[in-house]
C-alpha cells in the first residue's frame, strides 16, 4: 500500500470505535457544547445512547470503587429508557462533583491545578453544579403535597408521600416536608452534613404554622407498644425520574426538648414503573379546554392489583375503593412496594444519641435513579408518658438530586406561579395533574 | 530454534526501511503476536505496509521502552484535568510531547497502534487527541482535525438538540 501524502484525512483515517473512545474521554459539557457542533460525524457519534450509557457506568463505577479494594464484584443497573438528555445530565451532574472533588483536593494539596486544559477555571469551580441540571429538593412542597392529598379526582385520591401510620390526621406527612415559603429557611446543607449536636440546627425550625394553620409541624407514628417495631416513610419525587443524592430527617423534639428519635435509619430508592394517567382524566382537561396532555413520558405499563400507585406518573395513588379505610388503603399501597425491588438500599444507618434531634445525614452513592424515595425508621427511643407507647416523630425530611427530564420540551412546560391566588393555584394544580412533573421548586 | 521471547523480529516499513526488536517487545502487538513465524528462525521479518518509517520508527521505539517500563493503564473517566496529571509517567509524557511529536505524525502513530493492535500506544495517543481537543470550541477542533464547516442548517440542527445548555448556560 503507498503511504499517503498531502494533508492528512484524519476523519477516514480514524475509526469510529476510535473516535469514541477520544470522545468519551472528553467532558460532557465539551461534548455537549463543542463537540457535538463539529461536524455530522462527531454529532452522531456523541448521540449515541450507548454511548453515554457507557459513560454514564463508567463514571459510576469509579466513583463508586475506586477507592475499594479491587477484585470486588462491580454493578451497576442503568434504568431502562433513559434518554440521552437524561444520561447527559447525569453525566455533567457526576463530572462536576468530581471535578469539585479534585479542585478542593489539589487546594489542600497545595498542588492548585495549574495549566489545567479544561475550559473551566478551577478556582471558579463552585460547589453548586451548573445551575441548569436544578440540583436541589426533589420533593413535593408542603402545599401542593396537602393539596393533592385533599382533592380527589376522578374518585382517586393522590398523595405524594405516605407513612405506614399515622398518630393523629393533624400530625400527617405531609407536615414534614419542605415549604417554599419565607417562614421556612431552606435547609443548609453544610450544616446538616456536619450537624451532631442539637445546637447546629434551631429547635424552632421548621415549627412555623403551614398554610393549614390547624395543622402542627411534624409527623408522629402511633403510640407501638413494641419499641422495635418499624415505621416507614415514603416519598414520591415531583421528576418521573431523579438522579437522587442527598436525603436528611430530622426527629422531632417538643418543648420540653423530649426527642421522639429513632435507634436506626434506611434509605431506599425505588424506580416504579409510572403509568400513564387515566382516560378519565385526559377526557376531563379536554373538556375544560386545556391543552390536551403531553404524551406519557413512559410508556411502560404495569398491573397493580386492587391498590396502586397508579394513575399520574409520580404520585402514589391510592384505591378509590370506599370500602377500604385511610390505614387499610396505606397498608395496600405499602405491600404493593414491599414487592418491588429497590434501586438503591442502604445499609442500616446509625444515629446520633437517643435525645439529639439534629439532623441525620446520608449522602447517597453515585448514580441513584428512582422516582420514589423510603425512609425506614428501626426501633423507637422514647414514650411520650410512661403509661403510652413508644412514638418516632419527625420534624423534617429533606432531600437532593436533579430532576432528569427526558427532553428539553418537558423541562420547558409552564411553571406553577408562587404568588398566585391560592384557589386559583389549587385549581391549576388539580387541571394540570399530568405536567404537574415539572413543577418547579 | 530460538528461546521463546529472545527471538529477533524485523519490521519492513511501507518505504523499505527495517526496524528491528525483540520478540518479547513486540509481544504487544497483537498483529505481530499472531503473525505466523518459521520455528528454526531466529529473525523473522514482517512487511509493516501500512506504515511509513518515520512512524514506525517510532512505533518500535515505543515498543522496546514499554519491554522495559510498562506504561500504566488509563483510567476511564480519567483521574486529571491535564495531560500530565493523567498520564504521571516522564517518558510516556515526553514521548508525546509538542516538541517531539507534531499533528500529523500523532494521528499516524495512532493509526499504527490501531492496525497493530498496540493498545498502551492507542490509549496514549487518544489520550493525546483527547487533550487536544478539551477546551476548544468547535471551529477550532474543526481547524485542528481539518474537518470541513458544518452547513448553517446543520449548525442550527445541532444546536437545537442542545438548547437546554445552550440557553440556560
Amino acid at each position: 500500500m503507498s503511504i499517503p501524502h498531502g494533508p492528512l484525512d484524519i476523519n477516514t483515517m480514524i475509526p469510529d470505535d476510535i473516535m469514541e473512545e477520544i470522545l468519551g474521554w472528553l467532558l460532557t459539557s465539551e461534548l455537549v457544547k463543542s463537540v457535538s457542533g463539529v461536524s455530522n460525524r462527531f454529532r452522531n457519534l456523541a448521540k449515541r445512547d450507548q454511548f453515554w450509557q457507557r459513560k454514564l457506568k463508567e463514571m459510576v463505577y469509579q466513583q463508586r470503587y475506586s477507592n475499594k479494594a479491587s477484585g470486588g464484584e462491580r454493578s451497576y443497573e442503568l434504568p431502562e429508557g433513559l434518554g440521552q438528555h437524561q444520561l447527559q445530565r447525569c453525566c455533567w451532574f457526576l463530572e462536576h462533583k468530581v471535578q469539585h472533588l479534585n479542585v478542593a483536593k489539589n487546594t489542600a494539596d497545595g498542588t492548585g491545578g495549574e495549566g489545567s486544559a479544561t475550559s473551566e477555571d478551577p478556582k471558579s469551580s463552585d460547589v453548586d453544579p451548573p445551575s441548569f441540571l436544578e440540583h436541589g429538593p426533589v420533593l413535593y412542597r408542603r402545599t401542593d403535597a396537602s393539596m393533592l392529598f385533599h382533592h380527589r379526582l376522578d374518585g382517586l385520591q393522590r398523595v405524594v408521600s405516605l407513612a405506614s401510620s399515622t398518630d393523629h390526621p393533624h400530625e400527617c406527612i405531609e407536615n414534614i416536608l419542605e415549604e417554599n415559603s419565607l417562614r421556612q429557611r431552606p435547609p443548609d446543607w453544610d450544616r446538616i452534613r456536619n450537624s451532631d449536636r442539637i445546637s447546629d440546627i434551631t429547635v424552632m425550625e421548621g415549627r412555623q404554622a403551614s398554610v393549614f394553620s390547624f395543622r402542627q409541624p411534624w409527623w408522629s407514628s402511633v403510640a407501638r407498644s413494641d419499641p422495635d417495631l418499624p415505621e416507614t416513610l415514603a416519598f414520591s419525587t415531583r421528576y418521573p425520574l431523579t438522579l437522587v443524592t442527598e436525603v436528611a430527617i430530622k426527629p422531632y423534639a417538643d418543648w420540653t426538648m423530649q426527642t421522639y428519635s429513632w435507634k436506626k435509619w434506611i434509605v431506599r430508592v425505588y424506580n416504579l414503573p409510572p403509568l400513564s394517567p387515566t382516560v378519565s382524566l385526559v377526557a376531563d382537561e379536554a373538556a375544560d379546554g386545556e391543552e390536551a396532555p403531553p404524551e406519557p413520558i413512559y410508556q411502560t405499563h404495569t398491573t397493580c392489583p386492587s391498590t396502586v400507585w397508579i394513575s399520574s406518573y409520580d404520585m402514589l395513588p391510592m384505591t378509590a375503593s370506599k370500602s377500604l379505610t385511610v390505614e387499610q388503603r396505606t397498608a395496600e399501597a405499602f405491600k404493593y412496594l414491599a414487592r418491588q425491588t429497590p434501586a438503591y438500599e442502604s445499609p442500616l444507618l446509625d444515629t446520633p444519641p437517643p435525645r439529639n434531634n439534629a439532623w441525620q445525614y446520608h449522602e447517597l452513592p453515585s448514580g441513584v435513579i428512582g422516582n420514589v424515595i423510603t425512609i425506614t425508621l428501626v426501633g423507637k427511643n422514647f414514650r411520650q408518658f410512661e403509661e403510652s407507647g413508644y412514638y418516632a416523630c419527625v420534624q423534617r425530611v429533606a432531600t437532593r438530586g436533579i430532576p432528569l427530564h427526558k427532553s428539553q420540551e418537558v423541562a420547558a412546560a409552564p411553571r406553577l406561579e408562587s404568588r398566585m391566588n391560592i384557589n386559583d393555584r389549587k385549581a391549576r394544580f388539580i387541571s394540570r395533574a399530568v405536567p404537574l412533573l415539572v413543577l418547579s421548586p | 530454534m530460538a528461546d521463546e521471547g529472545n527471538g529477533i523480529i524485523r519490521l519492513r516499513s511501507s518505504d523499505g526501511k527495517v526496524f528491528e526488536l525483540t520478540e518479547s517487545a513486540a509481544e504487544i502487538s497483537e498483529l505481530l503476536k499472531d503473525s505466523p513465524r518459521e520455528e528454526d528462525d531466529e529473525v523473522t521479518e514482517i512487511d509493516i505496509v501500512r506504515v511509513a518509517s518515520p512512524c514506525l520508527e517510532k512505533v518500535v521505539e515505543f515498543m522496546k521502552h514499554y519491554d522495559e517500563e510498562k506504561m500504566k493503564e488509563i483510567p476511564t473517566p480519567l483521574g486529571g484535568s491535564t495531560f500530565n496529571e493523567v498520564m504521571d509517567q516522564p517518558w510516556y509524557q515526553d514521548f508525546v510531547s509538542d516538541e517531539k511529536m507534531n499533528r500529523d505524525m500523532l494521528f499516524n502513530m495512532l493509526s499504527a497502534a490501531n492496525f497493530l493492535g498496540i493498545k498502551p500506544l492507542l490509549d496514549l495517543t487518544c489520550l493525546k487527541v483527547t487533550f487536544q481537543i478539551t477546551g476548544k470550541n468547535a471551529e477550532e477542533i474543526r481547524e485542528l482535525l481539518r474537518l470541513p464547516e458544518l452547513t448553517p442548517e446543520e449548525e442550527a440542527k445541532a444546536r437545537e438538540e442542545h438548547s437546554w445548555i445552550f440557553e440556560e448556560a
